[in-house]
């Protein structure tokens, strides 16, 4: 009886968040799958060799360019690594390096969005004015500047420049979330009380702002994922790590296009496109879980 | 300008009111605050391009001249003596504000120095050629995307049937799928599959038919690429867009005074398109970064091309000077797409902001 209760809630769950739970079921197993992956073959960079006729001799050479097969289901790639393993190790540096942009862009944003609004007076003024002007800027010729006087470029760098011109988005719309909560009565209720603006915000608003910040945290991730994996695509990005742009730089810098390797230049996208995919689905069904005037009827 | 119209009222027909319009008090005043925000915008973005080089650790001439194993004492001096000579003849052996006032002069003089690649050649003489392939892709690739994709988000959002709700997830896909992965599908069908188009740089422009034939012909798949990734965005925000506005009462009213379907479809649409406008400026700015990493894709030599070059050829003088004029653009683009659409929103024309 409880059993079937319990399948009855889960049925209605299904029924009503179908979106929900697909794509939330579908990150977390893309994730598992990507982790345990790194885990069992720890080695992207190992290289597969094979016996080939070379000058009329046998010579134990780098299997470059291996067809798909059962022990290679992805084929090998241009340097004879395992493809399948290259692409786990990719998806997986993509996923911590978007993890960390989201991360540092969501505080600078709510930093700048929270502390201006409530501070008022000039420190307003010039964080608005800051964040309107970097919003001009354009990401990528400002990513290509500053890779190209670095010459040796880690993910961690990588993740700052991303965050340096990333930010301002996130911040406009955590500030126009602020400024319309700040006229809600609660907060004229406090301040009537004599609570201190930090301690208003920090208390009062914050709270409320949490569902928010993370729809921001989620739309930041597919960014920082997305623009690290262009400015990789035409090698500026991060020298030291395989992620998915990287994949892809390899894709376009040896024609993998041209010369007919699908197996090579299409699973990283497909995995990209997922990940991109799979965040505007949270962010949308976010969204319509912390505001139900949004819901269906 | 009131006395003018008082002159002559009978000939006051629509192209003098629209003067009139432009010409407005309030309008003129919000162009004024505009270009002064973008000029300021314009300052801090040059100077970014001043500062950054010289922040970042690592002396650039050190990393040009790597010095040659194996040197003897004096000849190890020779080889400082010329680098530090190089070092004061490109005046880098300045006080910082020094260096900043003579970056900016030389700015107003749009001199960026020589390219060391093409070493005689001057920057500028070198990037201005390189600019027009880049704006034939981004100009048309904005306008049209936003057109086409306002006009079919418009009908996906206000007639629901499947086979719009299709269309609507595959204008997802394209929205959401990364732009130069899409480059690279298109570049799998035309150039690999179909051999439409050869894989290599377009031939210089010229009147012959058979070299612009050519050239079109590879302008063709960056030009798609960009188009697609483009209406898929606006699609998908129109057609929410158009959904929020079918819940306004003035949608219901017109439905129960008997309005046609595609009456009511334009009265959505065209409400329904002012959010849309204010977001022309941040796609913008997105094109003009997707532009350059399509053309390194396609090979189309665009200002992303010789960019690129110059970021792993370590041609200093040509990534500032690429920067700088990109930065011109965009800048500049901005400015007219915020007077456009302070021109179209009647709140802002006539100043009864609310």
């Amino acid at each position: 009886m409880n059993v079937k209760k319990l399948f009855n809630r889960f049925q209605g769950l299904i029924k009503f968040h179908s979106r929900e739970v697909i794509s939330i079921g579908l990150f977390i197993s893309l994730l598992m799958i990507i982790f345990i992956a790194a885990v069992i073959y720890p080695d992207p960079d190992k290289i597969y060799l094979e016996e080939r006729l070379l000058g009329g001799e046998l010579k134990l050479l780098p299997r470059i360019y291996g067809e798909p097969s059962l022990r290679f289901p992805l084929g090998t790639d241009q340097k004879g690594r395992d493809n399948l393993v290259v692409l786990m190790h990719g998806a997986r540096n993509s996923f911590v390096l978007g993890f960390f942009v989201a991360i540092f862009c969501t505080l600078i944003a709510t930093l700048i969005g929270a502390v201006g609004t409530f501070k008022g007076g000039i420190l307003d003024e010039a964080f608005g004015l800051i964040t309107n002007i970097f919003l001009v800027f354009p990401q990528i010729p400002f990513l290509i500047l500053l890779a190209s006087m670095v010459q040796q470029r880690s993910m961690f760098v990588v993740a700052i420049f991303i965050v340096l011109f990333s930010w301002p988005w996130a911040a406009r719309s955590i500030r126009a979330q602020v400024l319309s909560l700040k006229e809600r009565a609660f907060v004229n209720v406090s301040k009537i009380t004599g609570v201190s603006g930090i301690k208003i915000a920090i208390l009062e608003v914050l709270p409320n702002m949490i569902s928010y910040i993370m729809l921001v945290f989620a739309i930041m991730m597919s960014i920082g994922i997305g623009l690290e994996a262009g400015i990789s695509l035409i090698g500026l990005g991060q020298t030291t790590d395989i992620t998915l742009g990287k994949m892809l730089y390899d894709s376009v810098q040896d024609s993998h296009v041209i010369n007919g390797y699908i197996h090579l230049w299409a699973p990283p996208g497909i995995v990209l496109s997922m990940f991109i995919i799979l965040f505007y689905s949270m962010h949308s069904s976010m969204v319509e879980l912390f505001n139900p005037r949004l819901r269906k009827k | 300008m009131l006395v003018e119209i008082k002159e002559k009222p009978e000939e006051e027909n629509t192209i003098i009111k629209v003067i009139r319009k432009i010409t407005s008090n309030a309008y003129l005043k919000f162009v004024l605050k505009k270009g002064v925000f973008y000029f300021v915008v314009f300052f801090v973005a040059v100077s970014f391009a001043y500062l950054i080089p010289r922040l970042i650790p690592g002396d650039p001439l050190r990393q040009l001249f790597i010095e040659p194993p194996g040197l003897t004492e004096a000849q190890r001096a020779a080889f400082l003596r010329k680098v530090e000579d190089l070092r004061s003849y490109l005046g880098l052996d300045l006080p910082p504000l020094e260096q900043y006032i003579n970056f900016w002069i030389n700015f107003l003089r749009l001199d960026f120095g020589p390219t060391y690649s093409h070493y005689p050649m001057r920057v500028r003489d070198y990037v201005i050629p390189f600019i027009p392939y880049t704006m034939v892709l981004v100009i048309p690739a904005l306008l049209i995307s936003f057109f086409f994709g306002n006009l079919v988000g418009g009908r996906l959002g206000f007639h629901k049937s499947k086979k719009n709700t299709l269309v609507y997830y595959l204008f997802i896909f394209l929205m959401a799928a990364p732009f130069y992965w899409l480059a690279l599908i298109i570049m799998e069908i035309f150039v690999h599959q179909l051999g439409l188009v050869s894989y290599t740089y377009p031939p210089a422009p010229s009147f012959d038919p058979a070299t612009l034939i050519r050239l079109v012909s590879h302008y063709i798949l960056p030009f798609l690429t960009l188009l697609l990734t483009d209406a898929g965005g606006w699609a998908t925000g129109m057609r929410s867009m158009t959904i929020h506005e079918l819940d306004q009462d003035y949608m219901w009213y017109s439905k129960k005074l008997g309005f046609s379907k595609n009456k009511r479809r334009q009265y959505a649409q065209r409400n329904a398109i002012l959010p849309q406008l204010t977001g022309l400026n941040l796609r913008f700015n997105a094109l003009i970064g997707a532009t350059m990493i399509i053309e390194y894709v396609f090979l189309w030599p665009g200002l992303g091309d010789i960019f690129f070059y110059a970021a792993t050829g370590r041609d200093y003088p040509l990534i500032i000077g690429t920067f700088i004029i990109t930065i011109i653009i965009v800048v500049f683009g901005n400015f007219l797409i915020d007077i456009t659409y302070g021109f179209i929103d009647p709140r802002i024309r006539t100043g009864h902001e609310v």
